[in-house]
């Protein structure tokens, strides 16, 4: 709203080299390596990746909620303002107003001491310098935005006593009231029942869209993916591995850990008695590998692999970190042979 | 369908009524309502539906570790659901259960050998060689090493615990594993390992599972048999491929539709929006449950219990095909239910 430098063409957040280390009882340990995405204008993009990649982490950092012990490097960009040099309360203030934000729990994310309407009309006046009435205007508003009429007078209501995708509404509500620039949901349905799921991810979609927001999505589930986001990011073991448009990296991967995830869900339109697995487990945060993350559960790796793969754009929005890449006719690997031999 | 007589497991009239609350505020809740299951000898039943359907409540009833409140449980031939504790304990090593979250269900103070090798002690294994024997090849089977044996069960990851849960419920070598929500907590790469597994020790030890999810996807991959569950009742019973690809109950269409898989691309969800929550079961509902929600509800649903319908590969309760499709079986099965106990 009042951003004097920026220009519309500048893409909504701009994430260019987020490293974070984070102090742990077993010292420190690099919990995001590098990581550098983009979301432009309007655009729905998904962050996926199974526990501990680092796709909550990097959702925290760009909204400024990272613990106070971490260690940060790399640039965060909202509309082109660079948000890591701002003080905590600068940050916070942008943070609150410019970026939404929608977590797993509603429950647990919402403040349980104050009714559906205070929780609303709170967020308003602080941000917004409402006034009490503005601010209860404005709270039935956006709960009608997100389905939920005036006539089920819900503003007395406390946290605890919404279903689950009541409170995941109210917690949508609450995330677009200041009409943030971004809003981001960190794992928004995992909670919910696919009928509840459904509903809630066409909200997203459609009051993001109808907000002029774009939307950054968390999830470890593929099948989510599909369903709303333009675009994927794949995460592993606190690196991206792979990006690109939604319907290419889930129909054609090129990374060897985002093809073996993709057979590892159970597929209603494949016929097996077996489903393929990967070897091994992700490596512990404390004890990352050189070279590759992934080379010691890979069927690909060789010799190459205990050299990092640089993260290179492939194609036009699309980027992979692999010396072997699967599947394509035109490797981007010199060694050749071992690419394509999955068909 | 005509299978029953060969049956390993057969559920009739299975009805849970729960009483909440306090004095005046004394409300019933009706979980589980007139459900019929038939699990055959080494098959897979699995059992979907979304929270508070009741699936989880039937797995419990059907493994006795809460009591129904009115219809039978046959196992194995025996009237498992009327059985004496003492002679329940004996039957039980025929039936195990695995939970979702085995950190809570295995004891934390126990280590893995000590976790295997209890149902061994239990039910007799007098002589410790041969227990150290079969704790070793259970402990092998589902795929840990010698040296786990010695550790507790919190140093291991989410997956490897799932493996020590099943490699205890499946000591004895029962007849019927309850797995509820098994997978449910695993990321899927680890999900697809002990998919794998529990299909692999069904194929040779004969073992029937009763595999409850609210993961379509997993509990086709799993099972022969689908059942599907809404606020308490059975809606649709049948062969998994007759449920998967041609579901006759809405709700089950509905359902669905609203699994995302990795084949959906962008919008494709609006299509298909069930509307709504289920209701609460704190009262017998008038009509279908699902009339509430139910995208092609007619008049009828509304006020009159839904028949029984059969189709060539499955059962549905639903008024839409009156007769038309299918043979109506029952007009309705729960209808004189008598919870008021």
């Amino acid at each position: 709203m009042e951003i004097a430098d920026t220009r519309s063409d500048d893409p909504v957040l701009e994430v260019d080299g987020l490293t974070v280390r984070l102090r742990t009882s077993r010292g420190d340990v690099e919990a995001l390596r590098s990581v550098s995405l983009h979301v432009d204008q309007g655009e729905t993009v998904g962050l996926v990746g199974e526990s501990g990649c680092g796709k909550s982490l990097t959702a925290l950092s760009i909204a400024g909620l990272l613990p106070p012990m971490s260690e940060v490097s790399g640039e965060i960009r909202l509309c082109g303002r660079n948000l890591t040099n701002l003080d905590r309360r600068a940050r916070r203030q942008i943070g609150g107003r410019e970026i939404g934000m929608v977590f797993q729990d509603p429950v647990a994310s919402l403040n349980p001491v104050l009714s559906v309407g205070g929780q609303l009309a709170e967020v308003a006046r602080h941000h917004l310098g409402s006034s009490r009435r503005e601010a209860k205007a404005l709270a039935t508003e956006m709960l009608d935005k997100v389905g939920i009429p005036p006539s089920r007078n819900i503003l007395k209501d406390y946290p605890h006593q919404l279903s689950g995708g009541m409170g995941q509404r109210v917690s949508i509500a609450a995330a677009l009231i200041c009409q943030p620039k971004l809003l981001i949901g960190d794992e928004p349905t995992t909670a919910l029942d696919v009928t509840i799921q459904a509903q809630i991810l066409e909200l997203l979609r459609s009051a993001a869209s109808d907000s002029g927001a774009s939307l950054l999505l968390i999830t470890h589930d593929l099948g989510v993916i599909a369903r709303i986001c333009d675009r994927v990011v794949v995460m592993y073991a606190g690196e991206i591995v792979e990006s690109g448009p939604t319907s290419k990296i889930l129909s054609a991967p090129r990374h060897p850990y985002t093809a073996a995830l993709l057979k590892s869900v159970p597929d209603p339109e494949v016929e097996t008695d077996e489903l393929e697995t990967i070897s091994g487990s992700v490596p512990e945060l404390h004890e990352m590998p050189e070279g590759c993350r992934f080379a010691a559960r890979c069927e690909y790796a060789d010799a190459a692999c205990a050299v990092d793969p640089p993260l290179e754009v492939i194609s036009s929005g699309a980027s992979l970190r692999c010396w072997h890449p699967v599947g394509g006719m035109n490797s981007a690997g010199g060694t050749g042979g071992l690419s394509g031999r999955r068909s | 369908m005509n299978e029953v007589a060969e049956s390993l497991l057969k559920v009739r009239g299975l009805t849970k009524v729960f009483s909440s609350g306090l004095f005046s505020q004394k409300r019933k809740v009706y979980a589980v309502r007139g459900v019929d299951m038939d699990i055959a000898a080494g098959a897979t039943f699995g059992l979907v539906g979304e929270s508070g359907s009741g699936k989880t409540t039937v797995g419990r009833l059907i493994a006795r570790l809460i009591d129904a409140t009115s219809g039978t449980i046959e196992f194995d031939g025996y009237d498992f659901g009327a059985m004496e504790e003492s002679s329940l304990r004996l039957a039980r090593r025929d039936m195990q259960v695995i939970f979702q979250d085995p950190l809570r269900s295995l004891n934390p103070r126990m280590t893995v050998r000590q976790l295997i090798e209890e149902p061994f002690r239990l039910h007799g294994f007098e002589n410790e060689a041969e227990r150290t024997k079969l704790v070793l090849a259970a402990v092998e089977e589902v795929g840990l090493s010698e040296s786990a044996l010695s550790r507790f069960p919190h140093e291991f990851s989410g997956g490897q615990r799932q493996r020590i849960a099943i490699a205890r419920a499946l000591a004895l070598k029962p007849k019927l594993i309850v797995a509820d929500e098994p997978t449910s907590s695993l990321d899927v790469s680890v999900q697809a390992q002990v998919l794998n597994l529990m299909k692999r020790l069904q194929k040779q030890h004969g073992v029937a599972y009763l595999f409850i999810s609210h993961d379509l996807n997993v509990v086709r991959f799993m099972s022969d048999q689908i059942g599907v569950m809404y606020l308490g009742e059975l809606v649709e019973v049948g062969s998994a491929d007759a449920v998967f690809t041609q579901p006759k109950h809405p709700y089950t269409r509905s359902l669905l539709e609203a699994v995302p898989t990795i084949h959906d691309s962008p919008g494709r969800g609006e299509l298909s929006l069930l509307k709504g929550e289920p209701p609460t079961p704190t009262e017998l509902i008038q009509g279908c449950p699902f009339s509430s929600r139910c995208p092609d509800v007619l008049e009828v649903c509304r006020t009159v219990a839904p028949p029984v319908v059969q189709f060539e590969y499955q059962l549905a309760r639903c008024h839409l095909y009156g007769g038309e499709s299918g043979v109506v079986l029952e007009t309705h099965p729960i209808g004189g239910l008598d919870v008021e106990a």
